[in-house]
């Protein structure tokens, strides 16, 4: 009940604050949802299929490089760039996900980041196609076309609606997922993959399955960010970037569905707030980070439902 | 009925070597229909090895496994299971992150090949449900449901993963230390759990154990395994009164 009221406080609040914030917010809460949509999808292999990928910058960049190209080479309409970049990273996350799938926890891990230094190297190599370390600029946004009507996203709060709204849907299809039948398959693979073959589950084939899920809505992220910065650059497949969805995770807590939310708007945040005060902003946000990886182990979220849990047992010791 | 028995499981010539060390050195078995059978031995017999080789936990060396007359021998453990091999490991393993009602019904989702479902609550799907109470219900674990797996007692730990196993509808049973670190009333609990499987749902079943009391309530036969071969084979009264047998436990004492 008061989880509901929450939800609908926080939307209300998402839906009104473009009409009394500066674009320049506006612009950094865009970077918050496309995040946030980043973030929920490594989470479902972080946190319910138990998998950790140090790659999911990979999938991001192919998403965004082919939005990009797209609408430099073809002029494509809106939904065919973004229909582009997620098939695009659902089809590179496929290929890479039947290799990686096949290993086990470091391993794992390794051969994720391994494969995305090589998408790495192929985008900043590729000079014909990639434009190297200059990177594709000048992307122009396609208008919105919806049941016949031409609605132009130029204006950044167009644009933030139409993230709203995908965001929304995105994080609300992967909620889903993670409650369907097919996700507690992966939730069974996260506590005890062995166990989970015994009763009969083809454990590698779901693991490619949230592998592939992941990438795609990654891919999505990826074409977004394109659209909202106007600008690609080989910086946003590099291995730092695959760190991103990770500390986000852990900030929020990746325990909680909603906790990679939580984190990305606290790391997109504070790493804006932090960059405009000083050039040693990596600095500070690793102290800040490093708190609270300490502090709260569980994450923003995590820590906030223990403390609930703890008010709630105290009230229900003191009725009995 | 066919007085004859239908054979749920046969072996023929296993073998598994670890390096030089052979772990199962040629074991034939054949277990028929609603059989409850043990198969003891002192410690490092290649037991364990033995379960690992016919659930598809480990490949042998050379020999076959047939199930239900269809050979198994080296598929894939997740292939094993789907045929209606279901087995528990000598170290529980269950699902520890999730609920009780989780951990059963993620095999119930499994048996009723909802696994591709991805948009429906699971929890929302009548069938997935009933079916989800009916096991816990049977294995007394309904009390328990919204508990998480890692908060049970070692005893209900070891009662959940019956559960679980359950819940795949098994034709075949393989248990592996079924009552190993209980207390008495769990063991007894457990026992009586068993003896109900193989007599209401006709499971057949093979395990191993220690506790020779266990051995001797429950089994309808015995397979006595030593260094990797088996030395005896037969009815608990005559394993029992075995001089072969006798000498492989008392020298283990020795030691």
């Amino acid at each position: 009940m008061i989880k509901n009221i929450l939800y609908g406080i926080l939307l209300l609040a998402l839906i009104s604050c473009p009409f009394v914030i500066t674009n320049y917010w506006v612009f950094l809460l865009t970077e918050v949802l496309i995040m946030a949509i980043f973030a929920t999808s490594f989470n479902l292999l972080l946190g319910y299929t138990g998998l950790v990928s140090f790659g999911q910058a990979a999938y991001y960049a192919v998403g965004a490089y082919t939005a990009a190209l797209l609408i430099k080479n073809f002029s494509t309409s809106l939904w065919m760039t973004l229909a582009g970049g997620i098939l695009s990273s659902l089809l590179v996350a496929l290929v890479i996900g039947f290799f990686c799938v096949r290993l086990n926890r470091l391993y794992f891990s390794m051969l994720t980041m391994a494969f995305a230094s090589m998408i790495f190297a192929i985008i900043f190599k590729w000079r014909s196609l990639t434009g190297g370390d200059d990177g594709i600029s000048a992307i122009a946004r396609p208008p919105l076309g919806l049941l016949g009507w031409e609605i132009p996203l130029n204006n950044p709060k167009v644009y933030y609606f139409f993230v709203l709204f995908l965001a929304g849907i995105s994080i609300w299809i992967m909620k889903r997922i993670v409650e369907s039948p097919l996700g507690y398959l992966l939730q069974a693979n996260r506590d005890n993959s062995k166990r989970a073959e015994f009763i009969g589950i083809p454990i590698r084939s779901f693991r490619l399955i949230a592998f592939v899920i992941a990438g795609l809505f990654a891919g999505l992220a990826g074409s977004l960010y394109a659209l909202l910065a106007g600008f690609v650059s080989p910086e946003i497949a590099f291995w730092a970037k695959s760190g991103d969805p990770v500390m986000m995770s852990l900030i929020g807590g990746f325990h909680s569905f909603f906790g990679p939310t939580l984190g990305a708007a606290i790391y997109t945040l504070l790493k804006d707030f932090i960059a405009i005060k000083t050039d040693n902003w990596i600095l500070y946000l690793g102290i800040v980070l490093l708190v609270i990886v300490l502090v709260l182990p569980e994450g923003v979220l995590g820590a906030w439902k223990k403390w609930q849990m703890k008010r709630a047992s105290k009230q229900w010791q003191k009725e009995s | 009925m066919n007085s004859e028995k239908i054979e749920v499981l046969r072996i023929e010539g296993l073998k598994k070597s670890f390096g030089k060390l052979q772990a199962v050195g040629g074991v034939d078995l054949v277990v028929k229909k609603n059989e409850v059978r043990a198969i003891i031995g002192p410690n490092g017999a290649g037991k364990s090895t033995f379960f690992n080789l016919i659930s598809g936990d480990l490949k042998p060396d050379a020999g076959k496994v047939f199930f239900n007359g269809n050979p198994i021998t080296g598929m894939a453990a997740h292939r094993i299971a789907n045929m209606g091999v279901a087995r528990s490991f000598q170290i529980t393993s269950i699902f520890p992150d999730l609920t009780v009602f989780e951990n059963v019904m993620i095999p119930i989702v499994v048996q009723q090949k909802r696994t591709m479902n991805m948009f429906r609550a699971a929890k929302k799907i009548a069938e997935v449900n009933d079916a989800t109470w009916e096991v816990l219900t049977k294995v007394g674990l309904k009390y328990l449901a919204g508990a998480k797996g890692n908060a049970l007692s070692h005893g209900d730990k070891k009662r959940l993963e019956i559960a679980i196993i359950l819940a795949r509808k098994p034709e075949l049973l393989l248990l592996d230390e079924p009552t190993a670190g209980m207390s008495p009333e769990e063991t007894d609990s457990t026992v009586h759990l068993v003896k109900q499987l193989s007599a209401d749902l006709g499971i057949t079943i093979v395990f191993t154990e220690h506790d020779m009391k266990v051995v001797f309530s429950i089994s309808d036969y015995i397979s006595v395994l030593q260094q990797g071969v088996i030395i005896a084979d037969g009815l608990p009264g005559d394993v029992r009164n075995n001089k072969r047998v006798i000498e492989a436990y008392i020298g283990e004492k020795k030691e």
